[in-house]
């Protein structure tokens, strides 16, 4: 009896080891075993295993999690059996491997989830013109056919459109696939963000900065070693910019610099960089540096304490004092006699901003001091702190501090955004992928609806269409795809009910992300493991090439092939709107590719190509020149520059401007640096709300004075907590948060500090109940003595779990608490929203973990 | 001669990422539930200076292994090469009586095996002269593997930390820079 | 809690090893009301003895994920506790059943094999401690463990006896009873005395994930006392029956006791692996 155990033991185990499918609830659960689970590498492609254990190919890390990594992963038999990270180098500081996270390495768990979604379905209760439309998000799925689901589409497409317009078709998101489609029979409507950026996206270029992507505003990671103080000013690489960035900066720690980190929460970057932790309420900062700035004014003598550097104010700012305004700008409204309160009777003291930002006077002394009293200081920012309402104003402030200390332009010496991808290593890009060659169709439709609007849009029919004016919508369809808007957008329950109010709502999705369950249609859609491949840059450094692992999974398809199935639908050519095929985009991709050569100048294609090579991966192209076979870059899957000290690739920002600004000027009107800046006051009467021309302190809406219900007694209102979002190592976003071993690794609390816990009476691990007038979710707390009192920290991007009868989130949706107000130039205000916080009495949170995943059950 | 094999843990250094622990996951084929690597997370210190330590532990392949001494079958057993600390799945009868024996949480159960498990040092990546998953996947360098009297000479001898039991129930091959 | 099967297993044994004992000592007694008569009496405790060890053994395979393997865990007999009292548990076990079969077969119950049976089992009991002892568990390291261990053994052992014989041998049981309730006492002391010193003798947190075994038990307190409420209701019982009146109650009612007792102990136990987790 005990073999007949074993043997069903064993049974079992290989059928889990097979697939290595995921699934909180162990490997018993039933796994049909489709064509698709066989990994169907193209053999030609990947790198032997030292002991013939198999291939190692490079498999998609695709997420905008704010690196990229090398991932690799072994294909034995035709299963994949696991992965590995960059192993292509030997590693050191100047030239590290591109080692993958958490995630990267769980990639396998995600694509195999047992939550995958298999056929295209729809909701029960759906019929044409919506059917019961209040139970999206609540009803049961039918599983249909690929052909019905296209039919099904195209004729409500047809029905809606010609009923109400094609701006009546909303789509989200940037991805080509969709929008394209949607092009194509006449346009939709659109809706943009300054997701990522906040206050940074539409005001950087008129201030003639960089806002760390599209134009880089700080040095690269060698010069960051010569800084002799490093400030993170809201900025937790070691959460959110894994890979090599902390690293990296450990180098310049060891180098000798010092570090100061002003945050709300003490971070494991502050950490491990032994910073000088300075805790700030959120959304305060502009109020910080005005009075850092003030200081440094009030401080500063030419001769015995040099702290404002005016030779660079002079000459490559325009503003900062009324001798240096630009033309018809009224020189009162100069930025300096705002400091000093020369005409609005405030001068921004510390111990006006103290009162704000929470730090005391003398610390704010010590750090004006400290940055304006060292040499070398790098200012560096993410943007997590002006993801909040009305915060052009701490985006201005925070370049001027720069400007007037003069830590910019020269080596050691930076003020800028370091963020994502490029977090702590900016300049030109050293490779540059290829297109693919698809291109856009353009839109006939030129509605841009601001994503803190978009729900609004629905339900009451109006939008402002940015530096126009307001316009009718009358939104009755919602296509989403390569997102999960109703999820990472302000006001998820507003975002609920606008969905339950249009006629038709599609997702493509590969889980049941929050999009899609609240569809009527879902198609399921392959990962970028099931697809041909592509060419993905991240850090300067390195290109990255990945390819093809295994076949779409079940009945999935590619965002093409469902993209080219719709317009087949809807009796337009496929083939006019996607003239090449998947393989064809993917070699172009390659074959496109640049790299830098020797002298950090000019660049040269990436890959030979023979046309022996073209013949074998049958596509049309032309034999090329390179500096590595085309085999060698997409076996190895990585090209990455080596790089030490003193070589042709480094990079100080803002050079070429200081060494000629008039030669060489920068974005803005003038030429140069603009304290003063009328572009952005101008845009912003057409826009939200008026920003001022200098930086100005201003207070946010949902913001610090506003959890107060009497401001001069202090005395706290309904919502008396901030809340911020930090970027979480469970997930990317919302994307892995169904990963049960990450849930594991990663459980899902809200911070709350050790003071705010004892007040409201609870103990670590217990649940709360969180709460505004736009949602309420269940939490576990943990509490640290690691963030500053009355600010919650609720990680970013869990998958909302609304209970229809209470009404309350289980899963702690971001969203929920964030309002829907645009403001400025029509920024989000994520990081600064307010909630209250109690002890919740009911049955407690058991661990998420442990919850059932999302499975179809057909 | 044998040449006693072990970690080095730069705590310092660490950010608490559990890369480690999930790559050893991967590598493993491991489970929620089971892990041969786990980071255990700290805080210390009072508002507004408090600081954190991160400690990512496997089985430290002890000295004096209190899995291996009460162990019923022998199956749990020291090899002589490397000191490594592995078990023999032929004589494992499955008791757990070695989880309450190690200080160091090492031993993880199988349920559908019926056995205990654990930290092999990833010998079958090592016959092949490779590095441990855990170390290559640390994102911060702060994991290193080798002959431990190799490491101690580079790293020194502690391997106490506060939240850690103490080093002298097992003697673990274990370095913590703290 | 998960270590249920632990506990069937410890208390079964406890329960088998105090029988054991408990015959051995009021054989004497018995066997003066002549061989047939003790062998009529004693042979329903001796199958329920035999019985329950066995029962225990098989819980003590459904702890283990391998139970096909088990004969591999007297391997280590050098230095693992658990390896010995395997050994001596299987020795008990065979004891017991040899005791009980013999006495069949024979018609006669051997008190030799009795005192026998009962020195193995008493080892086997430090055995059971040993394991606990050696661990790093907070509060199973303790001289609790020993006192716990045996004293489920001298409270539970007696009043199975005891009540087993009562329904046979009627009004002449009122005196074993007596014997059976002062032992059950002296258990119930030298548990006292363990609970005494557990707070005083517990060592520092040996085990990574583990808690001070005060703390682990802080969420028990509730149930602790209620163990020790029913237990001492069931004592105060047996004294009753084994004082009251002739006639006055039936001695067969010392089942209840013993339900009672065997429950309290049952909640003790389950306390105690509480602290394993
Ligand atoms: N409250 C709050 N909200 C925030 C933020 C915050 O800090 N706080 N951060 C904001 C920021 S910085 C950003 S960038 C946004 C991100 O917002 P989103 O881009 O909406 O976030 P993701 O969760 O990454 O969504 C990606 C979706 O695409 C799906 N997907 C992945 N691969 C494919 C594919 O190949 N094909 C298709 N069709 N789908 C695919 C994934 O399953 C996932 O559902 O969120 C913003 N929202
Ligand atoms: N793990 C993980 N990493 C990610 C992502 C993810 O979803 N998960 N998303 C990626 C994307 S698309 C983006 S855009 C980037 C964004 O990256 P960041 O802009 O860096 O965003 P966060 O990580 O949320 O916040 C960074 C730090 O800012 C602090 N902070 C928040 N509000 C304020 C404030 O008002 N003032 C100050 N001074 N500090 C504040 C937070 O406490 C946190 O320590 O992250 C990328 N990296
Ligand atoms: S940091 Fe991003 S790209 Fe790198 S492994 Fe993690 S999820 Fe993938
Ligand atoms: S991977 Fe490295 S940095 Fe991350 S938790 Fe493990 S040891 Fe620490
Ligand atoms: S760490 Fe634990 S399991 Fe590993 S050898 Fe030491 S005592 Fe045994
Ligand atoms: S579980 Fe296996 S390895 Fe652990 S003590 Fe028992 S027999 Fe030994
Ligand atoms: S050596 Fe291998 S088995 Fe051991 S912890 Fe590291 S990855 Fe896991
Ligand atoms: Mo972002």
């Amino acid at each position: 009896m005990f073999d007949l155990l074993k043997k069903a033991n064993e049974f079992k185990m290989s059928r889990r080891s097979f697939i290595g499918w995921s699934s909180a609830i162990a490997a018993t659960a039933a796994i049909p075993v489709s064509r698709g689970l066989i990994a169907k590498a193209d053999t030609n492609i990947g790198l032997e295993d030292s002991s013939g254990e198999g291939v190692w190919k490079t498999a998609a890390c695709w997420h905008n999690c704010g690196s990229r990594c090398l991932n690799k992963v072994l294909i034995k038999d035709g299963v994949v059996v696991r992965q590995k990270t960059d192993d292509t180098h030997p590693d050191s500081p100047d030239f590290p491997q591109q080692r993958g996270c958490l995630r990267g390495r769980s990639q396998r768990k995600q694509v195999f989830n047992a939550d995958r979604l298999k056929y295209p379905m729809k909701r029960k209760n759906w019929e044409p013109g919506g059917g019961k439309k209040e139970l999206r998000g609540n009803d049961q799925w039918v599983r249909i056919s690929w052909d019905e689901a296209f039919e099904l589409i195209a004729a409500e497409t047809k029905r809606i459109t010609e009923k109400y317009g094609n701006e009546s078709v909303l789509v989200t998101g940037g991805d080509i696939n969709i929008t394209n489609v949607m092009a194509e029979i006449g346009g939709y409507s659109a809706c943009y963000g300054s997701s990522s950026w906040g206050a940074w996206r539409w005001i950087y270029e008129n201030m003639g900065v960089g806002e760390g992507l599209a134009v880089n505003g700080i040095n690269d990671r060698l010069d960051l070693r010569n800084s002799q103080l490093i400030v993170l000013w809201g900025a937790n690489p070691a959460w959110s910019t894994m890979g090599s960035v902390t690293y990296n900066y450990l180098q310049a720690k060891k180098a000798g610099a010092r570090f100061i980190s002003i945050d709300p929460m003490y971070t494991d970057s502050a950490n491990v960089f032994d910073a000088d932790w300075v805790p700030i309420r959120p959304g305060t900062d502009d109020a910080l540096a005005l009075a850092m700035m003030y200081t440094l004014l009030d401080e500063d003598d030419p001769k015995s304490n040099p702290l404002v550097k005016w030779d660079f104010l002079h000459k490559y700012t325009i503003g900062f004092d009324r001798e240096h305004m630009p033309d018809g700008a009224d020189p009162k409204d100069n930025f300096k006699d705002y400091l000093l309160g020369t005409y609005d009777g405030q001068p921004k003291t510390p111990e006006w901003a103290s009162e704000i930002c929470g730090i005391e006077p003398s610390k704010i002394r010590e750090l004006a001091r400290e940055i304006g009293g060292t040499e070398r200081v790098a200012l560096l920012t993410a943007w997590a702190p002006a993801r909040i309402s009305n915060g052009e104003g701490w985006v201005q402030a925070f370049s001027a501090l720069g400007m007037m200390t003069g830590h910019m332009g020269s080596p050691g010496n930076m003020t800028g955004v370091s963020c994502w991808e490029y977090a702590g290593n900016m300049g030109p890009m050293l490779l540059i992928a290829g297109g693919a060659g698809t291109e856009r169709v353009a839109n006939a439709v030129d509605n841009m609806i601001n994503e803190n609007e978009i729900w609004d849009a629905v339900l009451d029919g109006k939008f402002l269409q940015r530096y126009e004016g307001e316009r009718k919508a009358n939104i009755q369809f919602i296509y989403h795809n390569y997102n999960n808007t109703l999820q990472t957008r302000s006001n998820i329950a507003k975002g609920i009910e606008a969905h339950r109010k249009v006629e038709f709502v599609v997702t493509n999705a590969y889980a049941l992300t929050t999009n899609a369950k609240y569809s009527d249609i879902v198609l399921p859609v392959a990962t970028q493991w099931e697809t041909e491949g592509a060419v993905k840059g991240g850090n300067r450094e390195i290109l990255i090439t990945w390819s093809k692992i295994m076949d779409p999974l079940y009945e999935s398809k590619t965002d093409q092939e469902i993209a080219e199935g719709l317009l087949a639908a809807l009796g337009k050519d496929p083939k006019k709107v996607f003239p090449f095929s998947e393989k064809q985009q993917y070699f172009n991709q390659l074959a496109g590719s640049m790299v830098v050569k020797e002298n950090g100048v000019d660049y040269e294609p990436l890959c030979t190509i023979t046309a022996n090579d073209i013949k074998e991966w049958g596509v049309e192209g032309s034999p090329q020149q390179g500096r590595i076979p085309l085999k060698e870059f997409v076996d190895q899957g990585i090209y990455q520059i080596p790089r030490k000290p003193g070589d042709n690739f480094g990079f100080i920002a803002y050079k070429d401007f200081i060494d000629d600004p008039e030669g060489n000027p920068v974005s803005s009107e003038s030429g140069k640096f603009e304290i003063y800046c009328k572009a952005i006051n101008e845009l912003s009467k057409k826009a939200y709300s008026e920003i001022a021309p200098i930086p100005k302190y201003e207070p946010k809406v949902h913001g610090y004075e506003t959890t107060f219900e009497d401001w001069d007694k202090k005395k706290k209102g309904k919502y008396p907590y901030q809340v911020i979002n930090p970027h979480y190592l469970r997930r990317s976003h919302s994307t892995f948060d169904n990963v049960p071993q990450l849930r594991e690794a990663w459980p899902n609390p809200v911070y709350i500090s050790q003071k705010d816990a004892q007040e409201i009476g609870i103990k670590d691990g217990e649940t709360v109940l969180m709460s505004n007038e736009y949602g309420q979710a269940l939490r576990p707390v943990k509490i640290t003595e690691g963030i500053i009192p009355g600010t919650i920290g609720l990680p970013h991007g869990a998958w909302v779990d609304i209970d229809e009868k209470t009404g309350i989130d289980r899963a702690g949706a971001d969203n929920l608490f964030v309002a829907h107000i645009p403001k400025g130039l029509g920024s989000s205000g994520f990081n600064s929203a307010r909630c209250n916080v109690e002890k919740w009495n009911g049955e407690p949170l058991e661990e998420d973990v442990k919850w059932e995943q999302r499975i179809i059950k057909f | 001669m044998m040449t006693q094999l072990g970690f080095y843990i730069n705590v310092a250094e660490c950010v608490g990422c559990k890369t480690c622990t999930v790559a050893c996951k991967d590598k493993n084929d491991l489970e929620v539930g089971r892990n041969f690597r786990r980071v255990y997370d700290f805080e210390e210190g009072t508002f507004p200076k408090p600081s954190f330590s991160h400690v990512s532990l496997s089985c430290n392949h002890c000295e004096k292994p209190g899995c291996v001494q009460g162990c019923p079958t022998g199956a749990m057993y020291k090899r002589d090469e490397d000191g490594v600390v592995l078990v023999d799945h032929e004589k494992c009868i499955g008791c757990k009586y070695c989880v309450w024996n190690c200080p160091y949480g090492a031993p993880q159960f199988s349920e559908e095996l019926g056995k205990m498990t654990k930290c092999d040092t990833c010998l079958d990546l090592r016959e092949k002269g490779e590095e441990p998953a855990c170390v290559t996947s640390c994102i911060m360098r702060a994991i290193e593997f080798g002959p431990i009297d190799e490491l101690r000479k580079k790293y020194g001898n502690n391997a106490d930390i506060k939240g850690i039991p103490s080093s002298t129930i097992t003697k673990p091959n274990l370095i913590i820079n703290a | 809690m998960h270590e249920w099967a632990l506990l069937l297993f410890t208390v079964c044994l406890q329960i088998a090893i105090g029988g054991m004992l408990t015959l051995a000592i009021f054989y004497k007694k018995i066997n003066q009301w002549g061989e047939e008569t003790a062998f009529k009496a004693m042979r329903i405790p001796l199958i329920v003895i035999a019985a329950l060890s066995l029962v225990g053994l098989i819980a003590s395979f459904a702890h283990l994920g391998t139970p096909s393997h088990a004969l591999n865990s007297i391997r280590n007999l050098g230095s693992s506790w658990m390896s010995r009292e395997i050994l001596v548990t299987g020795l008990f076990i065979g004891a017991a059943c040899v005791t009980a079969g013999l006495a069949f077969v024979q018609k006669k119950v051997h008190h030799w094999l009795l005192i026998l049976s009962a020195l193995i089992g008493l080892m086997d009991i430090y055995c059971m401690a040993m394991i606990y002892a050696n661990s790093l568990v907070s509060g199973w390291n303790s001289v609790h463990t020993f006192t716990s261990f045996y004293g489920t053994a001298f409270v539970l052992g007696p009043v199975l006896v005891a009540s087993l014989l009562a329904p046979l041998l009627k009004d002449k049981a009122q005196s074993l009873i007596k014997t059976a309730f002062y032992i059950a006492l002296g258990g119930i002391a030298l548990q006292l005395i363990g609970v005494a010193l557990f707070g005083s003798v517990l060592p520092e947190v040996n085990m990574i994930e583990g808690t001070n075994a005060l703390a682990s038990l802080a969420d028990y307190q509730t149930t602790v006392a209620i163990r020790w409420i029913i237990e001492i209701m069931g004592a105060a019982f047996l004294g009753y029956l084994s004082m009251a009146k002739q006639g006055k109650v039936s001695v067969s009612f010392a089942y209840v006791a013993l339900a009672v007792l065997v429950f309290a102990e049952g909640m003790s136990r389950y306390v105690f692996y509480v602290l394993g987790a």
